[in-house]
């Protein structure tokens, strides 16, 4: 956006707030869902997950004091949101958050809406070993190219340790990808 | 991502339904947002004043009749313990005096075998130590008749 602060005034305007609000979700809906899906994986779950994102972001927009960039605000939201469906559902069936997603990366072999081979199972499979910050870093970089800079400001972690957690990440899954690959 | 062993990944793994994010609109998003608790229509129009004091809290009145009646439930139930608490009493001392009259006289045919019989001997015992001699020849000349003890020899 050309004039993010101008833009930001107009979302915060009651006159204005629809229309603009409009245009923001237009833009946003499509990588934010992306973003939340690789965290969830899950259709519905991502769904339910966006609808609360945005509903906080019209509800928060009044509050945003433009500390970071419009896109990294929302993206923080998406992140929070997903992370705590995660542990809500895992409190629901008194599981872990770890024990949640092999068990959705399970139910993946049955979704109509998986478009993957038994290779892009397993490297799910393998994205899921990885400890929470990790797996974030490796999708956001890998799946979404996003740049470190913006990761940071999503993460609110240094882009040094960022770099080197997607490179630790990187180095465990091709290992395993090659395992697989060789047997 | 192509890696030094050629390994391509679809990254692009997921579907989604067709259309999907033709239906993420706003008036969709805000009717999410209004969900929640639904109240009548003008229902805040129809709580006023008048109809709080309207409402006049009644004092709690205490019937003595009942208090009364009470009392004299709890009186009854105390006679009755005691009565029975009596009866049973009664009873235990009755049960031993009973006990008693029997060891004395009914028992009073048994002889030392049949004592013997009834009682298990190895339940008692005995230290000889503490058995005096004067007081045993003394129990044996005023326990047994002369003939029994000849007998016994």
């Amino acid at each position: 956006m050309e004039n993010e602060s101008k833009f930001i005034a107009k979302l915060k305007e009651e006159e204005t707030q629809n229309k603009y609000f409009e245009i923001l979700l237009n833009k946003y809906k499509e990588p934010i869902y992306w973003h939340i899906r690789k965290i969830v994986l899950d259709h519905d779950d991502a769904h339910d997950v966006l609808q609360n994102t945005f509903i906080k972001v019209f509800k928060a927009i009044k509050n945003f004091k433009e500390e970071s960039k419009l896109y990294t605000w929302i993206y923080r939201i998406a992140t929070n949101e997903s992370l705590n469906f995660i542990k809500s559902k895992a409190k629901k069936h008194f599981k872990t958050s770890e024990e949640i997603m092999i068990a959705q990366t399970n139910k993946l072999k049955q979704d109509p809406y998986f478009d993957g081979d038994e290779l892009q199972l397993k490297f799910q499979e393998v994205i899921n070993t990885l400890p929470q910050k990790q797996k974030l870093v490796f999708q956001m970089k890998y799946e979404q190219e996003m740049k470190f800079k913006d990761i940071s400001d999503i993460l609110g972690t240094s882009e040094g340790a960022l770099k080197a957690s997607y490179h630790i990440a990187v180095k465990k899954i091709k290992k395993e990808i090659i395992k697989i690959q060789t047997f | 991502m192509m890696s030094k062993n050629n390994i391509n990944l679809n990254t692009n793994r997921f579907k989604i339904p067709k259309g999907y994010f033709d239906t993420i609109t706003i008036d969709n998003i805000k009717k999410i947002e209004k969900k929640g608790f639904i109240v009548p229509q003008n229902y805040f129009e129809t709580i006023n004043i008048n109809l709080i004091t309207k409402n006049k809290f009644q004092s709690k009145i205490i019937n003595l009749k009942y208090r009364e009646l009470a009392l004299r439930g709890i009186a009854a139930i105390l006679i009755i313990g005691f009565f029975i608490n009596g009866f049973f009493s009664e009873s235990r001392s009755f049960k031993e005096a009973e006990i008693l009259d029997y060891m004395n006289y009914e028992l009073i045919g048994y002889s030392s075998s049949d004592y013997v019989d009834l009682f298990d001997v190895n339940e008692f015992e005995i230290n000889f130590e503490q058995i005096n001699e004067l007081d045993l020849e003394y129990y044996i000349e005023t326990s047994f008749s002369s003939d029994l003890i000849i007998n016994n020899d």
